[in-house]
């Protein structure tokens, strides 16, 4: 098993590092606003951009890892990347029907889904563009594949009435 | 007794804030994300960025709306810490005075990971001035775009208002409920504060500098 990298805090700079990656504390109530945001400013191409972010920051962010502590396989890559989001407080993501090559993900409890929902109501499409693309990045950097050969897409999602939101992540 | 801003910071630095069996993060009345400040740049820069290239005369508008997200951050991440159990435990016992309120709070803003906050000048109900070092905002703008022509904090400069209108503008000292009514009388007020950058690190400038104060009618 790979060695274990957790956040570190520098109290005199106010920064808080992980793998080389700046990690900062925010609310669900900031979280959902500024995606409405950008989906308000941006409109249609809202979701690609919002996807695109979240699958480079899982890229820099455990690429960053697997350069610093190496994972012994893609399937231990691809469980620390869940275990991360899980502990920074994303949801616990469900990847038993999932290898290194894609398959199906599901989140019970999806704080982007959740934040939604309870600030606005049930939307009319999925709306956790961020852990869709985190996902994405996940399988691209424990397979070691260029980006644009993963795509996840959020096929169902609890902010959009689902029961939970669940991603088909697709490697071509 | 007095603020002791950095016993705030390692005190709240020091809380075990990570992900439950679901996988969130429930504190002071909020689900915390200990969340990456990449996609933050990368998603706020990306909307700025689609305005100036191809409706450069609505900058300003892209701008004010990532702002009024920080106005909203404020509200509820700072209005829910300074109303809960914690602040009572760890902060309260130092404050003696509304000002202490902000010290407080700046001390939490330290844990958090935005960067180092400063407060350089308290004018009670009228001025705030805040020094950031190492701002995640500027410091992505630099890492991912090169230098700015304009200040870039906008999360920043919508907490520093946000901190003053949950102050002055309105008064969370009385643990007001944080709704949406409360939210819209106290920010839409046409006296309430908000800020400009007047440095920032992204610009060339040493560090970021946030004034806010009262909009004048």
């Amino acid at each position: 098993m790979s060695k274990e990298i957790g956040p570190a805090f520098d109290i005199e700079r106010g920064i808080i590092d992980l793998g080389g990656r700046r990690v900062v504390l925010h609310c669900n109530h900031y979280n959902v606003f500024l995606q409405r945001t950008i989906e308000d400013g941006l409109k249609a191409r809202a979701p690609r951009l919002l996807a695109a972010a979240g699958m480079e920051t899982a890229r820099n962010l455990l690429g960053g890892l697997e350069v610093k502590a190496p994972s012994a396989s893609p399937r231990e890559s691809l469980e620390r990347a869940v275990r991360i989001f899980a502990e920074h407080g994303f949801g616990a993501i469900d990847i038993s029907r999932m290898n290194d090559q894609g398959g199906t993900a599901t989140i019970a409890r999806s704080h982007y889904a959740i934040g939604w929902r309870s600030r606005w109501g049930i939307r009319q499409t999925p709306g956790c563009y961020f852990p869709a693309g985190y996902l994405a990045g996940a399988v691209a950097i424990a397979s070691n594949l260029a980006p644009e050969r993963v795509v996840a897409t959020e096929t169902a999602c609890y902010a959009a009435g689902a029961e939970q939101c669940t991603f088909v992540v697709e490697v071509w | 007794m007095g603020m002791d801003e950095r016993a705030v910071t390692e005190a709240v630095a020091g809380l075990e804030l990570r992900g439950n069996e679901e996988g969130l993060i429930p504190a002071f009345g909020l689900y915390l994300t200990k969340h990456f400040a990449d996609y933050y740049n990368r998603i706020s820069f990306g909307l700025v960025g689609a305005f100036i290239r191809e409706l450069p005369e609505l900058e300003e508008d892209a701008i004010a709306l990532l702002t009024e997200a920080g106005h909203v951050c404020a509200f509820h991440t700072f209005g829910g810490i300074m109303v809960s159990v914690e602040w009572d435990a760890v902060v309260r016992p130092m404050i003696s005075t509304r000002e202490d309120w902000a010290k407080g709070m700046i001390g939490v803003v330290n844990a958090l990971g935005w960067g180092r906050y400063r407060l350089a000048e308290l004018v009670p109900n009228e001025r705030l001035v805040l020094e950031i070092a190492h701002s995640y905002e500027a410091v992505g703008m630099l890492e991912g775009y090169g230098k700015a022509k304009h200040p870039r904090c906008f999360l920043a400069a919508g907490g520093g208002a946000g901190l003053m209108n949950l102050l002055y503008q309105g008064d969370i000292t009385k643990r007001p409920a944080l709704t949406e009514d409360y939210y819209h009388e106290v920010f839409g007020h046409p006296r309430s504060f908000r800020a400009r950058e007047t440095r920032c690190l992204a610009m060339g400038d040493s560090h970021c500098e946030i004034v806010v104060e009262r909009q004048r009618h």
